[in-house]
């Protein structure tokens, strides 16, 4: 074989590797389904029912119409305050990538953000703003927006100074530089914090619903568990991981494919 | 590799869309000092260097690393300013492309989009254009490849693509070819030489291998000790030999005024 086959060969697979992924996806979905039912035949059923009771039971409220009004307002949540953490987050990043002053002023801020406990800033942002929906958006800030912080630094930390060079030499300009080099160069980094600060996100927010909520998916988990409805509970869980799932397949997996295929297959099978 | 100066006169014929009549700049260099601030002080790099660079031709800048060769290109370029002294062209706008060390392609855009990148104050850029200058660098069958798909002396055919596409009228090398093998450089080289000969553009190269300078230049400046002690005319026929007598006892002649700083 020549070199030309081995690279055109390498060429064919670059553009084949999303389909090949699929059937490694759902045998991993169905052994989730099998480990589910592994443990279920060990605990009590009313404790722990197995999958086949629970999927009836998110069918059944579907069906009831009540899943619809609670994902919205969890989502609502999760919309406003992500979107707020991914701003902030992207921005200290940025400053922290550029200037070493600013880093170190924003260091301390970032490790006590990492480091804290979920639930405390679930407490603190109920505590300062009750019931109304800037908790969790509060909450979901300090949570998520210290982790998109650190990752979109390494990503500005990491940019190539040579091909900003390149770009300034051809007398290109700074917009057409930011979208150009800037951002596909970063774009690795933004897809982790995209998709990392989103499952920090859907955490935080359904904790803080636990507390300061009459609504969304958190709040009818806690509620199931206090009428003693555990299958119901288990129920509100597997929408929870429905949506989680079909964001990540539907959503940031096609797009971070469509983004990053430049790269060679090899490298992003290791991440994908 | 062979057969490209064909291909490309029936590409000019049938495209069209390079000037018929390519121009050249020439460079005025005029008591240029360049110095940097460092922790330890003003670290000057050279001083007071004069250079006057005719339109078309190849004129090699040779020094050792850390001579300043670089920064001189830079300066050159615009991408940085001198400390003193002035950088003048002939004509006064004139367009300069740039090849670096390394191809600095954009990792995530195929050939034809990292050619695409550099026109954008172009709107008579097309696709084709872009095309016409990857086959010029006998690329013709990457079009759609991503640099990490390519070896790495078809990236630096890419960088080439990229600034000549520009239809520079002085076109800037720093050691393009130093990060690649000597087969594969030669080859480069060679098609550089045709590629020079065939547009007409002044052409600013820098290196530290002797022998490319010879191989390649019309003239070579020395540059060592923060100024240019030898600027030497290479009296070689073209094409060259690097085997003749002659190119063998100017090679010496240039070595030996090379170590006498």
């Amino acid at each position: 074989m020549s070199a030309e086959t081995i690279r055109s060969g390498l060429g064919d697979r670059l553009s084949d590797v999303d389909v090949n992924q699929w059937p490694a996806r759902i045998v991993g979905i169905v052994l989730f389904f099998v480990g589910w039912y592994a443990v279920a035949s060990v605990f009590p059923n009313e404790l722990m029912p197995y999958p086949i009771e629970t999927l009836r039971v998110v069918y059944d409220l579907v069906g009831s119409g009540k899943v619809l009004p609670e994902v919205t307002a969890t989502l609502t949540r999760i919309f406003w305050g992500f979107l707020a953490s991914m701003l902030l987050g992207i921005q200290m990043g940025v400053f922290m990538g550029l200037d070493d002053y600013q880093r170190k002023f924003l260091t301390p801020h970032i490790v006590i953000g990492l480091s804290a406990p979920l639930i405390a800033w679930s407490v603190i942002a109920t505590l300062i703003f009750g019931f109304s929906i800037y908790a969790p958006i509060l909450a979901t800030i300090l949570t998520a927006a210290p982790f998109i912080a650190i990752t979109v630094w390494k990503g500005v930390e990491d940019i190539d100074t040579d091909l900003l060079e390149m770009s300034n030499s051809f007398g290109i300009t700074r917009r057409r530089t930011i979208f150009k080099v800037v951002l596909p160069s970063v774009a690795p980094e933004l897809f982790t914090a995209f998709r990392f600060g989103l499952s920090l996100s859907w955490k935080i927010v359904t904790i803080t619903e636990i507390f300061a909520s009459n609504s969304g998916i958190g709040y009818q988990i806690i509620r199931a568990y206090g009428f003693v409805r555990f299958d119901e509970a288990w129920a509100w869980a597997v929408i929870f991981m429905g949506i989680v799932l079909i964001l990540e397949y539907g959503v940031i997996k096609p797009v971070q494919w469509r983004v990053l295929r430049y790269r060679p297959d090899t490298e992003i099978s290791l991440v994908g | 590799m062979a057969s490209h100066t064909d291909d490309d006169a029936d590409g000019t014929e049938a495209g069209g869309t390079r000037r018929a009549e390519p121009t050249a700049g020439a460079i005025h260099l005029e008591e240029l000092t360049k110095q940097f601030d460092t922790d330890d002080g003003v670290e000057r790099v050279f001083e007071d260097v004069d250079v006057h660079i005719e339109p078309g031709s190849f004129v090699t800048l040779l020094g050792r690393s850390g001579s300043g060769k670089s920064t001189i290109l830079k300066l050159v370029s615009g991408v940085l300013k001198p400390t003193s002294g002035e950088i003048r062209f002939e004509p006064d706008d004139v367009t300069i492309g740039y090849v670096f060390q390394s191809p600095r392609l954009l990792p995530w855009n195929t050939c034809l989009e990292n050619i695409e990148f550099v026109h954008e104050h172009n709107p008579a850029y097309s696709d084709e254009t872009g095309r016409e200058y990857l086959d010029l660098v006998d690329l013709s069958e990457h079009y759609n490849k991503y640099p990490s798909q390519l070896s790495g002396g078809q990236r630096q055919r890419v960088g080439i693509a990229r600034a000549l596409s520009i239809d520079p009228d002085i076109l800037l090398m720093d050691e393009p070819f130093s990060n690649l093998d000597e087969i594969t450089a030669e080859e480069l080289r060679a098609e550089l030489l045709s590629i020079w000969q065939q547009l007409n553009k002044t052409i600013f190269f820098v290196t530290h291998d002797i022998d490319e300078a010879i191989e390649l230049s019309d003239r070579i400046l020395m540059l060592g000790d923060g100024q240019i002690y030898a600027d030497l005319d290479v009296p070689l026929e073209r094409p060259r030999s690097i085997d003749s007598e002659e190119f063998l006892s100017f090679r010496q002649q240039a070595i030996d005024t090379f170590h006498s700083v």
